[in-house]
């Protein structure tokens, strides 16, 4: 994945300043759960996110199911920076 | 929709994993059914791009393989069920004859020239190439002796009609693929104007996404430029 749709971009920023879930990446970017989630397994899939689960005890002391959180990782942080110089309006976002 | 029933769009291996990630985050908005509602259309979307992602991998030189293999293991199982019922005779001797005829048909439908590969070794390619070609027939074959019993008119007519579709498909399917890795080509571009070809040449170019070259494929065939050709990109 060399260049980032704005959309994939914005995930990206957002899981990179801490919006770590589904969710959370919804709430920060405002985009439909729709774009949110295929772009989260195409960027896992390109290695620039990984994700891991919420540990069930965890999960258990808030009576919920377990959350899967997602990180990014070094080349997601390469590829971030590449990405803002792309779309200067991405730091507003 | 039940986020449980869309779980079975997503391709097995993932589904489990899915259906723990989707109630995780429907888990936020219980409170709230028409927001839930909401999230689960997405679901359904993303359900939807892990199947698409998994038939497109499933285009796979391998994979390919071994679909038209079952295919043509379960036309041979109809065909053995058919004949307990009723036996015809003369099937094999009929079936190559009705491919002598399939052959002569094929060119008007397309066309079958077999292409400029001389920039590269495909002894791999033409291996799979025969054994695709090989498959189809076979199950063409069982899928006739199938229907026979059952067909009075016509069958002759539909196997026929299925047998040029398929190899069509097959011949098609394989010139659209990278003679290097065996993956399919894309992003097709047009090149030129049909009206110019005195001048230039017009046609569709598809390239390999890992880099092992360009298919040229003419739209009119004329004398300069008459069947698809590769060339290489990069000096393997």
């Amino acid at each position: 994945m060399s260049k980032l749709s704005f959309a994939a971009a914005a995930i990206l920023q957002s899981i990179g300043s801490g919006a770590a879930y589904g969710f959370s990446i919804m709430e920060a970017t405002g985009l439909p759960s729709g774009t949110v989630y295929p772009a989260l397994r195409r960027l896992e899939a390109a290695e620039l996110i990984k994700a891991h689960w919420e540990k069930q005890s965890l999960a258990d002391k808030e009576q919920r199911p377990p959350r899967r959180y997602y990180t990014i990782t070094r080349s997601g942080r390469a590829a971030l920076d590449a990405a803002r110089q792309r779309y200067p309006l991405l730091v507003s976002v | 929709m039940k986020i449980e029933l869309l779980a079975y769009i997503v391709p097995r291996a993932k589904r489990e994993e899915w259906l723990a990630e989707w109630r995780g985050e429907l888990a936020f908005l219980a409170d709230a059914p028409a927001a839930q509602r909401e999230l689960t259309r997405g679901a359904w979307r993303d359900a939807a791009a892990l199947r698409f992602e998994a038939v497109k991998r499933s285009f796979a030189p391998g994979a390919q393989i071994r679909l038209l293999a079952a295919l043509a293991g379960i036309a041979c199982a109809c065909a053995a069920a058919a004949a307990v019922s009723v036996s015809v005779p003369g099937k094999g001797p009929a079936f190559v004859f009705l491919i002598a005829i399939v052959l002569l048909i094929l060119p008007a439908t397309m066309q079958v020239s077999r292409g400029d590969y001389s920039a590269v070794d495909n002894r791999g390619r033409r291996g799979f190439y025969f054994a695709k070609l090989a498959l189809v027939l076979t199950a063409c074959y069982f899928a006739w002796c199938a229907a026979l019993p059952h067909v009075k008119n016509g069958a002759v007519h539909a196997t026929m009609i299925g047998c040029v579709v398929a190899l069509r498909w097959a011949i098609l399917e394989q010139r659209r693929r990278c003679p290097v890795c065996s993956h399919t080509l894309r992003q097709p571009v047009r090149v030129g104007q049909p009206s110019y070809t005195l001048l230039g040449w017009s046609g569709i170019e598809w390239i390999c996404t890992r880099g092992h070259g360009v298919l040229h494929e003419p739209i009119a065939p004329t004398t300069s430029f008459r069947r698809h050709t590769w060339s290489r990109l990069f000096t393997q």
